[in-house]
């Protein structure tokens, strides 16, 4: 029957087939099944002994007399245990899988065959992240029932649990498909990637298991966006459920979640809007993940994004973080203002992040560049004009849709600056976005000019003189803290606006201009010499071929 | 022109940093041809080769598979399962067994049941694996390995067949049996395209060759015609005596063009630039001058030394 059901399933996805050929084997299935049922006993085992232990006894006992075993809470710990426990297998060693599947696959040299069949991307690419996790899941399906008994027993509604599951699911679609891109995009770094990616995902998830623990998981700012890809966010809305008050159980405090606000709208009051918001959010960001999975899927030296899904991304960017930077006026403390200066910084920071991203997304490499300006000419003849090629085109430089794309969040943050009791600090946000557009364009500039350049490991150049840029200036800044000035060239530029001369934040924005003037001149240099230089070898073999 | 070609490519180019590995090339093959790619390494053999199966993107021009445009990001379908592709290197999933394998593939290429099954029989059967169905690949030797990945290449019937060096490294015997099979999908009507640095296996298979040099595709003809422009006749002779008659026989003769008289052997070969007729007046003048002979054949110039004639001019 399992393999006519698997049979079946091949003609449908035969990547998953592929995946559940090669790992659904009885040895591994045993050793999948043991563990899992092994790490259930022993966490029950370990919860039965804490139930003796003398910290135990405080935490579950109740009645003034006699020590009554509380089992509703014992049966909460242990449902919240396992969430977390299953949380940090799925998404830290699921993802630490993937990526060292497909960039062996990309090193083997067998995803070139895949990529020739008829099959499209994304039916591969879901036949693995279906597959390749497969004996995570089976090891998960195995702790299923001990996870919903716990649930049930704690008086957890059943809804709500499986809530729990979609979120867990759309995290896992989430960080799977990012997995996937980030092991597509440097599978020439080797399986090293692997450790990097889930160290990522394990040190974000301790960080936000603490602070949801700890009950400190909203920020009232740009930062709560963060928050927002932890699956963990919707496990107050469970514990909430139960007949505990906080004092009995002290963790996931659903009154801590309750003050997130979205453009100041209460979402996180409501489990339905809380965790549909969620889902909305893991959508949208697995959608634009998906865009480039498919374009580096079907063409490894591809761009990641075309210029104009990156206008899309940059613009929902802006939209959801914009959301919040807007927050109650109870949260914002006694001086409303700074809270919402410190809201745009913090916003600012996490769009320079994002434009790094887009920077290396968007930048073409040099073999790229050079075609683009031999042949070029060719596309102006099909009534493509140069604008249209640099906004819209796969191989064009990546300069002017990084400036459109600043263009794009920087006009969305402009409302929002005017109209906010901003008082003494609007005019400070308003260099601040200025600055921070100017360095990210500098940036794009130098990391344009240094793919284009004749040497060895020009991505290791460009990453290292961009990570010198963004870092050195703000560890100077912060040793010579009495000379703010310094800090106007920094990603905390925001931060100076307010301390220094207006007169001296519009000399550092002229400067920067002029530095992207240069920088603008030197690349239609480099582009001009590598053009003419593709010619004269042509020239040169034509020659060759005729005499 | 370009739709009743199995393959055309216009002005096809690929360049890599200053170094042109594909320069201009404008290849036709018709439908049912086996083409062989001959070239040294460099001349840029693989880099066509790839850019015909979609594995890499032309930096200009273009590739017609059966009249339709080839792109490597937006293939159809249709022209995805009409090609078939062997690199020289052949990647395989060694925690498979070779049934398992092309049965994934068979599904990649959208064959579905009992159909599919049939088809892997019949591949199987076809590069004699037959009886390793259910062995893991990591047991099959090299050249079993060869075999299958052209199993996989062929498993979904495409019309047309790139093959990259498919028997270098392999042993005399799998190189032969690789050889049969070659023939066999010949005679299924496929086109094949290969490239091997073996040129009496492209002598023996191809219906027309091809000579890349530096990027340039050099040459392009059927074997008939490369032979008969290129390929010089010699005609082997061996007498009992009278080589001083003979000599002076050949001197006369208008379509001798050059003799040379083996020292080892005690033969004559002599470059002869007449057809058959010619041949048999020669050999007629021969007898009748009362030259004792006793060996009298022709042969032309192999493939190999057409190549390396070729090649160097245009490298020159």
């Amino acid at each position: 029957m399992v393999q006519t059901l698997l049979n079946r399933l091949g003609e449908v996805n035969p990547q998953l087939f592929r995946e559940f050929k090669g790992r659904l084997k009885p040895r591994n299935l045993a050793i999948a099944a043991v563990s899992s049922v092994l790490a259930q006993v022993l966490l029950y085992l370990f919860f039965q002994t804490r139930l003796s232990a003398h910290d135990g006894i405080a935490r579950y006992c109740q009645g003034a007399y006699s020590c009554n075993s509380n089992w509703q809470l014992w049966w909460l710990d242990l449902f919240v245990a396992l969430s977390l426990m299953g949380m940090f297998a799925l998404l830290v060693v699921g993802t630490y899988l993937l990526i060292r599947d497909i960039v062996r696959e990309e090193r083997r040299g067998t995803l070139g065959f895949i990529r020739l069949s008829p099959q499209s991307a994304v039916s591969i690419l879901i036949g693995k992240m279906l597959g390749v996790p497969a004996l995570l899941y089976v090891m998960g399906a195995i702790a299923l029932p001990l996870h919903l008994g716990a649930g049930l027993a704690a008086q957890i509604p059943l809804s709500l649990i499986f809530s729990f599951y979609a979120v867990l699911a759309a995290s896992c679609a989430f960080s799977y498909s990012a997995a996937l891109l980030f092991g597509l995009v440097s599978a020439r770094l080797g399986e090293f990637q692997a450790w990097l990616g889930s160290s990522a995902v394990l040190f974000y998830l301790c960080l936000m298991t603490g602070a949801s623990l700890t009950n400190h998981s909203v920020f009232w700012s740009s930062a709560d966006w963060l928050t927002l890809f932890y699956p963990g966010k919707v496990l107050p809305y469970l514990v909430g459920e139960t007949s505990h008050s906080l004092g009995s159980i002290g963790y996931f405090n659903v009154k801590d979640l309750a003050q997130l606000h979205w453009y100041r709208l209460p979402l996180w009051n409501s489990a339905e809007t809380g965790m549909g918001f969620l889902l909305l959010n893991y959508g949208l960001w697995s959608y634009w993940i998906w865009q480039g999975l498919k374009r580096r899927f079907s063409n490894p030296r591809i761009i990641i994004l075309s210029k104009q899904q990156s206008y899309g991304l940059s613009g929902s960017f802006a939209l959801v973080n914009l959301g919040f930077v807007f927050q109650p006026s109870e949260f914002l403390g006694d001086i409303p203002e700074q809270a919402l200066f410190m809201n745009f910084a913090t916003l600012l920071g996490f769009e320079l992040l994002l434009f790094l991203g887009l920077i290396a997304a968007l930048s073409p490499h040099r073999q790229t560049l050079q075609d683009w300006a031999r042949y070029r000419h060719r596309a102006t003849k099909e009534n493509r004009s140069l604008l249209k090629e640099l906004i819209g085109g796969d191989k064009s430089p990546s300069t002017v849709a990084i400036a459109l794309n600043l263009a794009i969040t920087s006009l969305a943050l402009l409302p929002a600056i005017l109209f906010l009791p901003l008082g003494e600090y609007r005019i400070p946000v308003l260099f601040g976005v200025v600055l921070n557009a100017s360095l990210i364009l500098i940036y794009a500039m130098l990391t344009q000019s240094l793919l284009l350049m004749k040497m060895p490991k020009r991505e290791t150049w460009a990453a290292g003189v961009v990570s010198a840029l963004v870092l050195l200036p703000l560890v100077s800044s912060a040793i010579f803290i009495e000379t703010p000035g310094l800090r106007l060239f920094s990603a905390g530029a925001i931060f100076a606006t307010s301390q220094v001369p207006v007169t001296t934040v519009f000399f550092s924005i002229l400067g920067q201009w002029l530095a992207i003037a240069l920088l603008g001149l030197q690349m239609k240099r480099q582009l001009q010499k590598a053009g003419e230089s593709t010619t004269k070898a042509l020239l040169s073999g034509k020659r060759l071929a005729q005499s | 022109m370009v739709k009743d070609k199995a393959i055309a490519t216009r002005a096809l180019t690929k360049q890599f940093d200053r170094h042109i590995a594909v320069n201009d090339v404008d290849l036709q093959i018709a439908s049912g041809e086996v083409y062989g790619l001959i070239g040294p390494n460099g001349a840029g053999k693989t880099t066509l080769i790839r850019m015909l199966a979609a594995a890499e993107e032309p930096t200009t021009g273009e590739i017609y598979l059966h009249g339709e445009r080839l792109h490597l990001e937006d293939s159809t379908s249709t022209l995805k399962r009409r090609l078939g592709y062997l690199p020289d290197d052949f990647p395989l999933y060694n925690d498979l067994t070779v049934w398992d394998y092309l049965d994934y593939f068979a599904r990649l290429y959208q064959l579905r049941s009992p159909q599919r099954r049939r088809r892997l029989q019949e591949v199987l059967e076809l590069v004699q694996l037959a009886n390793k169905r259910n062995s893991e690949i990591s047991t099959l030797s090299r050249g079993m390995k060869q075999r299958l990945s052209l199993a996989r290449t062929i498993i979904h019937q495409p019309i047309l067949l790139l093959l990259d060096e498919p028997v270098s490294g392999l042993d005399p015997i799998s190189r032969m049996q690789f050889r049969e099979i070659i023939k066999t999908l010949q005679e299924a009507g496929m086109t094949i395209l290969i490239s091997s640095h073996i040129l009496s296996d492209i002598g023996e298979l191809c219906t027309s060759v091809g000579i890349m040099e530096l990027g340039y595709l050099v040459e392009s003809a059927s074997l008939q015609e490369l032979y008969q422009r290129f390929g010089r006749q010699q005609i082997i002779l061996s007498t009992l005596g009278a080589r001083e008659v003979l000599q002076g026989e050949l001197q006369n003769h208008s379509l001798v063009e050059d003799w040379e008289v083996m020292p080892d052997e005690g033969q004559i070969r002599v470059s002869f630039a007449g057809d058959a007729n010619d041949r048999a007046e020669l050999l007629r003048s021969l007898v009748t001058a009362g030259i004792p002979l006793t060996q009298f054949h022709c042969t032309t110039e192999d493939l190999e030394t057409i190549f390396l004639t070729l090649g160097h001019q245009q490298a020159s």
